[in-house]
Order: structure tokens, then sequence, then C-alpha cells
């Protein structure tokens, strides 16, 4: 708990009557760690020891209470200086805190405890400014690449290069993929990873943003811009300022916007809708789409001039079917990662249970195959999942009946036995939809039997799975 | 020790600022208190050594020097005067006043050095 971790504090006075009230004051709490200083030069000789709270009075022998202040700030900006003064002129007060003080307290009977108070404000502001820092930095580690992209089939290898070029300058980069193969992902990685990453990642899906707002919520507006303004409202790429924006499914905006989107990035600068103040921009720019844009752009969907302004560094996406062996990593990866979520013992997959997720085809791709592993995770006995444990999509199990690569009797079994179940095994009308006769079926029907009491066909190949 | 001084006595000293923001902490009371007498009286000869010598801005650091010592004391007369002093150094119109308010804080502060003296003993 930072709240009672011991706290370094500078209290400069140059009048010892004060000094040892200062001193008296502080010891109060025994979490204070205070260092006492009569010059403005001796506290800055000893900014070298880091302390988190300085206390200046404003009128020392060397130097004024505002040049201490400016000294501190130009050293650490993050220390947090109190200012204590004899003075009540209440524009002083303004000044010092314009410059960036903490606080300001007078020099009464109230003294004590406002300087209490302001130092506990500051150690709360402090904890708050430290865990700020240390979630920065676990989203940074979590988005390392090792970390955030799983994977080294020869395809995902080609995008670990391009994310390695992509990370060193400010190049647009545009990011292609089936859907769920991870753009997202990716642009977090590309963004965690540049000089830019301790600024804001802002995220903006076209897609998911009715048509008429998306121009209010890229580019802000003033008040009463229109209806409803009750307030001014930045757009996301001021709010990007510094850092990245990530407009996802770009191929989903209207032409009309596409124009003074193009603007925007050609001039560098936005103006608020219903405002005249230019503002200047640096945000880089990441794109994603699961279109062919270079279609779209034929197809008059698309503006050529943005096409080529956003293009910059493509990165294409691999379907995960392409992908190989990545999808056991990644199985392993997710599986773990649930587990760990979900305060489950270590979860395995069973031989079998791997071969049947390398025959799949993965038309939802990782997004897909993180929620089989969720299910297959929670399905699982004896914390081994099997291939039964293993549920694919239903609106894609036609294709994935033809990735098992079975023999044509056995596709032709389970044709009948599908047809079968549908019509509550009526093999006349079977007969009539197959477009074949009635005894075919009844000779493939005996020879099912005959090669499941021989265990030519096992059981559960039975089911049908169309 | 007494927190303020005694009805009907002659004490020029008020303690009961120094109570209240140390809540009564005797250590720290004898403390303040052991300072005012050691150094008050050095920072009133200087300022009456700049004020004899018309040099105004020193003596008018001597005077902001003397202030918080005699908010903790309870001084409020004497801690104004030395404010008056502060701010006619500062305005070459006012320095005749200087002198009359230096002598009046001297008393002052002489008074209440040996008034302390004796609650220190």
């Amino acid at each position: 708990m930072l709240q009672e971790e011991s706290i370094k504090i500078f209290a400069v006075e140059d009048d010892p009557t004060y000094r040892k009230f200062l001193e008296y004051s502080l010891s109060l709490n025994p979490d204070f760690e205070f260092h006492l200083f009569a010059t403005g030069k001796e506290c800055l000789e000893n900014l070298h020891l880091k302390p988190s709270i300085v206390t200046i009075d404003y009128s020392l022998p060397d130097m004024s209470g505002q040049e201490l202040l400016e000294k501190i700030k130009s050293y650490d900006s993050q220390i947090f200086v109190i200012v204590i003064s004899g003075q009540e002129d209440v524009s002083t007060a303004v000044q010092l805190l314009k410059l960036g003080a903490f606080d300001y307290i007078t020099k009464d009977q109230d003294t004590k405890n406002r300087l209490l108070h302001a130092v506990n404000n500051a150690r709360n502001n402090l904890s708050l400014v430290n865990e700020i820092n240390q979630l920065k930095q676990e989203v940074s580690q979590k988005y390392e690449f090792s970390k955030s992209i799983i994977g080294n089939s020869p395809a995902m290898k080609g995008v670990f290069a391009l994310l390695e070029k992509a990370v060193k300058t400010n190049i647009t980069v545009s990011i292609t993929g089936e859907t769920g193969t991870g753009k997202e992902v990716v642009a977090k990685a590309i963004h965690y990873n540049s000089e830019r990453k301790n600024k804001p990642f802002v995220a903006v899906n076209l897609a998911a943003i009715p048509k008429d707002l998306v121009e209010s919520e890229l580019f802000g507006y003033e008040k009463g811009a229109f209806t409803g303004a009750v307030s001014r409202r930045i757009g996301k790429f001021e709010e990007a300022q510094g850092g990245t924006i990530f407009l996802d499914e770009i191929g989903e905006m209207e032409l009309s916007l596409q124009a003074k989107l193009l603007r925007v990035l050609q001039e560098r600068e936005v103006t608020r809708i219903g405002g005249n103040e230019v503002n200047k921009l640096d945000v880089r720019v990441l794109v994603a789409t699961h279109r062919d844009l270079a279609e779209e752009v034929k197809h008059g969907n698309f503006r050529e001039d943005l096409y080529y302004r956003l293009l910059g560094l493509p990165v294409q996406l691999p379907p995960l079917r392409d992908r190989g062996n990545d999808i056991i990593l990644l199985a392993k990866y997710l599986l773990n990662q649930f587990c760990k979520e979900n305060n489950m013992d270590g979860v395995i997959f069973s031989k079998a249970a791997q071969e049947k997720l390398l025959k799949y085809h993965f038309p939802g791709n990782v997004r897909e195959l993180k929620s089989i592993i969720e299910l297959a995770a929670v399905m699982a006995e004896d914390e081994q999942i099997e291939a039964d444990d293993i549920h694919f999509n239903s609106i894609m199990k036609e294709e994935n009946f033809i990735l098992e690569e079975l023999t044509m009797r056995e596709y032709t079994f389970r044709i009948i036995l599908h047809f079968l179940k549908k019509y509550n095994d009526n093999v006349l009308l079977v007969a009539k939809k197959l477009d074949i006769g009635k005894s075919t079926i009844y000779r493939y029907l005996k020879e099912m039997e005959e090669a499941s009491s021989q265990d030519q066909i096992p059981s559960d190949e039975f089911e049908p799975s169309i | 020790m007494q927190s303020t001084p005694q009805q009907g006595t002659h004490l020029k000293v008020n303690l009961e600022f120094l109570h209240t923001v140390c809540d009564g902490d005797e250590n720290f009371i004898r403390s303040i208190i052991q300072t005012f007498v050691e150094d008050a009286p050095h920072i009133l000869q200087r300022l009456i050594l700049h004020a004899k010598n018309s040099n105004w801005t020193e003596a008018g650091l001597a005077a902001h020097q003397l202030k918080p010592s005699l908010q903790f004391i309870g001084l409020d007369d004497t801690l104004s005067n030395v404010k008056k002093i502060e701010r006619c150094c500062q305005e070459p119109s006012e320095v005749d006043t200087i002198p009359d308010l230096v002598v009046s804080v001297t008393q002052d502060i002489s008074q209440a050095v040996n008034e302390l003296q004796h609650h220190l003993a």
C-alpha cells in the first residue's frame, strides 16, 4: 500500500522558530522522512536525494519562493511543492499556483493542520501518479510483441518483421486481415512499442458509431454547434494528441467524411465543428479494415487520394488457418490465460483435441479460437480437454465437414444420416430430397450397420456433423 | 508551565497560539521559547543597528525575521509594529516613523525575554 510507505519531504525555511515548528509538525507522522534546509541553495543542492514533496518559505534570504519553485519544477516537474508564506496576498498565491505549486499555505494558527492536510493530499496524488505509471508499464509489457502476438509460423514471422519496422518511425500503418485476426492487438502493439507509448492510444471503430455521429466523434465540437451540443467536446484526434489514433474499419467511412479526414491528415490540424480555432495535431495514424480497400477504390466507395494517404506501411494479417502450428500455440496460450483468470488448475489438451483444432479452418480466426477454447475449458473433465469438448460454431459446420477429409463412402453415410435425422427417419422423403432411390438408402444403412459392428466406422462418426 | 499569562499579572507574552498549534506539547513549547530567548535579541540588535544607519533594506529584513517568533510568543501588538517597520522600510517617505517603532519593539522584546527566562527557570 503506497499510503503506508515512507515519503521524503524537504522543508525550506530560513527562520529558526518556524523551522522548529515545521520539524515538530512533520515529525507527528512517522511515515514522513524529512530534511530541513535554511536556504534555497541548500535545497537545490540536495534534490538528487529525490524528495517527493518540498515545502518552501516564500521569503528566503538567497532567492524568492517563486524562483525556488521554478528551479525545483525544472529539475523534476513531478515534485509536489507547497508554499508556506507570511503573505496573505491572493494574487501571490494565484501566481504561484499557476507556476505549478501544489498548495499555498499562510502562516497562521491553522498552518500545522493545513500543512499536514496538503502533504497527505500530495501523497495521495503521488500514489495515483505511481499507480498510473505502474499501469502504463504493465500495459506496455502486455503489448510487447512476444507477449501479445503469439506465433512462429512463416506467415507471422513476416508480420513481426514488418512490425519491427513500423515501431521505428511514425509511418501510417494500414492493417488488413479477416475478422478476428487481431488487427487491434497489432495496432496496440505498434503503439506500445513505439516512442509514443506513454501518450494516449485512442481506438475508434468507425463501424460501431452511427454515421451521423462519426464527424463529431472524430473532430469534436464547440458548444452550440448543433442542437444538443450543450458544451464543448474534444474529438478523438485531439484526445490522441502526442499519441496514436487507431481508425478501425476505415472502409466503412462515408465518402463525404473521407474528404474531411483527408484534409485533417494532410494539414495535421483539426477544427472542431462549429468552431474557428485551428488545433495542430501530433498524432500517429493506424488504420485497419477487413475490406480490400483497393477494390473499394475501384468501385468508387473509397477515395483514391485517401487510400494512398492511409496506405503507408501495409500489414496483412494471415488468417489462422494459414498459420499451421500457431493454432496450437495460441490455443495453449488462450487456455492458460482463461485458467488464470478463472482460478482453474492447469488444464491441458489431449492429442486428439489438438488434432481436431488443427483440422478446423477457423473462419472467425483468433476470436473464434478464443471462444472455442474457453468453452472447451469449461466443458473439460479431469483437467484435460478431449476432442469431444471442442465444439465448432454451427454456422460453419458444413465447411468443417468438408475439411475433415473423409472417404466418399463415409461422406455418403454422414449425408444420409443427417437427412434421416432431419426428416424423422422418413426414408421416402429423404430419398426424394437426395434424388436417390429408397433402396439405395436401405443399402447404405445396412452397410453402415455392418461397418459399425466391425468397428470400421467409429460410433461417434455416425453423429451427423453437418 | 502555564499556557497563558495569569490574570492580573504584567506578562506581555500570550502562549495561547503556541499551545494551539502544538496541542499543548510541552517540549515543543519550551523549545520555541528557548529559540526566542536566544535568537530574538540578536535579530533585534541587527534591526537597531541598520535602522540607526538608515540601512532600510537590511532593517526590513531583520524586521521580517522577527515576525514568526513574535507570532508564536503571542506579542500581537509588537508583531503589528514590526510589520509596520517592515512596510515603512520599503517606503522612503515613511522611514521617519521607524525609530519610534524600533524603540517600542525593543522595550517589548526585552520585557518578553525577561518574562520567558523566568518561565524557563
